[in-house]
Order: C-alpha cells, then structure tokens, then sequence
C-alpha cells in the first residue's frame, strides 16, 4: 500500500460513512468480538461506540485506503479506554519485557512438535480461540490485531500506542501460552483454562 | 556465530516489514543460517501467526446488529432535542442518547428506515431518479434541519398534530387494539419527505410509513392492492393512493402485520366512497 497514491476520502456526510463503514464492518464487528472475548452484546457496544466515534470524525479521515486501519484505530482505542475505566486500581498490568528480557524468553522457546505444514483441527481451531478470549487483555489486543486480523506490526503498535518491540514481545508471549492448545492431543487447554 | 540466540531471535522477529540491512542484522542472518534452534523458532512463530489467522472464525456482522449500528448513526445525526408534550409534561426526545440496550430499543426505527430504503424500490414507488447522492445528502440534511428529531408521545391527536406542522400532507395516526403508539419522526426517501409512526407490537416494533409519490395515471388502477414482502429480516406490508405510499415495516408475523395494514385502511376508508384508503392530502 505505501506505493499506491492515497485515495482522497471525496465525500462526507451520514450517507458516505455509512457506505464506508459498511466495507469494514465484518471486520471491525470481528474483531470486536474478540477483543470483547466473544461476548456479543459487549461487541456490540463497541462497535456502536466506535462507529459514532469514527462517523464524527469522518472528515478527518483524508485517505480512504488507510481506512480499516482508521477505524481499527478507533475500536482498539475505544475498547482501551473501556477496560481501562472498568480496571480496578488493584489491577496492574504485566509488565512488559525490555529487550534484554525479550532476548532471553525467545532463547528459550521450545520448538513445537507438531510439523510444520498441520492442519489443525475444527476442535483446535475452536479451543484456539477460546484460548485468545481468556489472555490477559494487552497478550489478547495485541494478538487479536496482529495474528487475527494481520495487521502490520508497525500499525498495531500505532493502534495500542505501544512501540513496536512491546507488539513483538507481546505476541510472542501470547503464542507461548497459546502453544498449550496446540501442545494437547485434543486440542483442549491445559492447566489455564478449566473445562 | 558469536551472535546470541536471543538476539538474532528478537533481530529476525517476523513482522511482514523489510529491514533494512545492517551489520547487526547480517550477523543475525548468519546466525540463523547455522542455528537449527533458530530456524525452527522462526518457523514456529510463522506457523503459530498462520494459524491463529486461520482459526478466526471469519464471521460477518448479523444484520440486526448491522441495523442496529446504521439506526445509531441516524439517531446521531439528528441529535438535536425537540421538545414534545405528553398529556401537559415534556415528553423525552426521540432520538435522546441513552445507554446501549435502550438505545438498541430505540434504533428500531431507523433500522426499519433502512428497510424501507429497499422495499421503495420494490413497492409501487415511482423512483424518478433524484439527481444524485449529493441531493439526496442535502435533502435529507433539510428535512432533518426542519422536522427536529421526532415526537414520543402514546397521544394519536399529539401525535397527528406534531406531524401536520411538519409535512405538506395531512399523515393520520391510526389506533390499533394490539398496538401501542410510541411516537413518529419524519423520514426521507429518493429525496421524498415522509413521516413514520412507531407502534410497540408485543416484543417487537412496527414503523408505518407514509411517502409522497408520484403515481402515473395508469398505475391507479392497482391502488387497492395490498401487498407484503420480507426484506434483511423485516415484513412489510404496503398499500398506496394517489399521492401516497404507505409501507409498514416490522419485526413481526406476517399474520400481525398484515392485520395492522388491514386495520389501518379500514380506519381511514370512511374518508372516501369508493372505499380506497386515503390520507388527506
């Protein structure tokens, strides 16, 4: 895309964003469902917010080919500052690793057994998911925007304001929990997810 | 390979970007070429981004909640108060903002606008073509401008009289036995300026529609015609006559909404002799 000439956003107005939005809206309905760890009702407030957010500030958007990220901006933010107003002050957030912490957890990665090329099951695949709902919230959004909906790592750096290592080491620490699913002959989690 | 794991790991970390070459990264390079152990965790990092990817469940937005989102953003968009009057007291304004499961109550009526969007096109409407999106903005952006955002208001003559200020024909609020009226705002349609009712049916709601259209003469002969259709979801039923088409839209029975069109014509059929549903222009 960075070649490309930007495509001037000709038009404003409820009727032109609605028309945008409408190109986007599996996405961004998508994902806020798993930002919101499958929970419909809760996705839906998102979206809704997200969208009034994006549809008042529709012309500001100049270039429309940089729009699902435009609007994947608003919803990421929108849901941040959701759970960060429901987070009790008792909560913190993990810490993150610098680079020297990072270097030393991927030394110790553990190639995985399984080849390759696998095909995993409808199972797998499910429990996968289920498995991305239950990480903690800043693992679930990085991986959400960055293995889900394969956004650029630079852009989700963007979206979460976090720089672009954090997004890297976070990735890497939510593959690392997820890898239990994939790790189990059923496809079932272990250990951090009951039932 | 004086490189660490750790480094050449983080230095190689696959995020779809080019790097650009440097010493760091040629040595990174060199380290991966001869490390198995390096190789294998970048394979498992491209592997594990593949299949989270692909075990997202590609799901699409249903269409209530795309209605849902889309009545939102109409709400917004005629945001401004109006103040109403309900038996002496000020009544809330339709469109007023209020928390995501009332507002989801709220948005029916929009949702059916966007319903009767497509069932124009459908039913006996003449579409002349209006001259483009841009008048349709600017017309839809006019009448938003006069009509204010809407009455709620359970009052039939409140109601009637709200809507006879606003619009150039005299629209009536037909009473239903199983129907509540909830209130009415004005509507546009192919740059057509109407007026809708909302009635609370049991759990679900229904919009009545009421838009000026430009019948030609040898189309009146179907203006007796009751006919009903199911669009994203929704009955409608519609009738016209001359001037007006009527749509009702709902998230109810065929059977209840029918009834109500059934209803409505009755009510108002006593306006004319030769029994054809009128609103009186």
């Amino acid at each position: 895309m960075g070649g490309n000439r930007p495509v001037k956003n000709p038009r404003h107005g409820q009727r032109a964003f609605e028309e945008f939005l409408g190109e986007h809206l599996d996405a961004l309905y998508r994902t806020a469902l798993r930002l919101c760890s499958g929970h419909e009702a809760d996705a839906e407030d998102l979206l809704q917010d997200a969208s009034l957010k994006a549809f008042r500030s529709f012309d500001q958007l100049r270039d429309l080919q940089a729009g699902r990220a435009w609007m994947l901006t608003i919803l990421t933010r929108t849901h941040l500052n959701k759970v960060r107003s429901t987070r009790r002050r008792a909560e913190t957030l993990s810490a993150d690793y610098d680079d020297h912490a990072f270097e030393q957890a991927i030394a110790e990665w553990r190639p995985l057994p399984t080849p390759e090329d696998v095909v995993l099951s409808q199972i797998q695949r499910e429990s996968l998911i289920a498995a991305v709902d239950d990480l903690e919230p800043e693992l679930r959004d990085t991986i959400i925007l960055a293995d889900l909906e394969e956004l650029p790592q630079r852009e989700v750096a963007t979206m979460l304001n976090i720089p672009e290592g954090t997004v890297a080491s976070r990735l890497f620490r939510a593959r690392r929990k997820l890898r239990a699913v994939l790790e189990t002959p059923t496809g079932f989690v272990r250990g951090w997810r009951v039932g | 390979m004086n490189m660490s794991c750790g480094r050449a790991r983080r230095l190689l970390w696959p995020d779809g970007q080019p790097h650009a070459v440097t010493g760091d990264l040629a040595q990174a390079h060199d380290h991966v070429e001869d490390c198995l152990s390096c190789q294998a965790f970048l394979a498992d990092m491209t592997t594990m981004h593949r299949q989270l990817h692909d075990a997202a469940p590609q799901v699409a937005a249903p269409i209530e909640v795309r209605n849902r989102l889309y009545a939102s953003i109409a709400r917004a968009r005629t945001a401004t108060p109006s103040p109403s009057v309900v038996g002496g007291t000020h009544a809330a304004p339709l469109h007023a903002p209020g928390p995501p499961a009332r507002r989801r109550i709220r948005s029916f009526a929009a949702a059916a606008a966007v319903v009767l969007a497509a069932a124009a096109s459908w039913a006996v409407l003449d579409a002349r073509r209006s001259g483009g999106d841009t008048f349709a903005d600017l017309a839809h952006e006019h009448s938003m401008a006069l009509g204010g955002g809407g009455i709620v208001s359970a009052d039939a003559d409140s109601v009637s009289n709200w809507l006879s200020s606003r619009v150039p024909f005299a629209a009536r609020v037909p009473s239903f036995q199983n129907a509540n009226l909830e209130g009415a705002h004005l509507c546009m349609s192919q740059c057509r300026q109407g007026v809708v009712m909302e009635y609370q049916v049991g759990a679900g709601m229904v919009s009545y529609y009421v838009m000026p259209a430009d019948v030609a003469e040898d189309e009146i002969t179907a203006l007796d015609e009751l006919d009903t259709a199911a669009r994203s979801g929704y009955r409608i039923a519609s009738w016209r006559e001359p001037g007006l088409l009527h749509v009702m839209v709902g998230n109810v029975p065929e059977s209840v909404i029918t009834g109500l069109a059934v209803s409505c014509r009755k009510q108002f059929q006593t306006d004319r002799p030769d029994g054809v549903a009128t609103v009186k222009l």
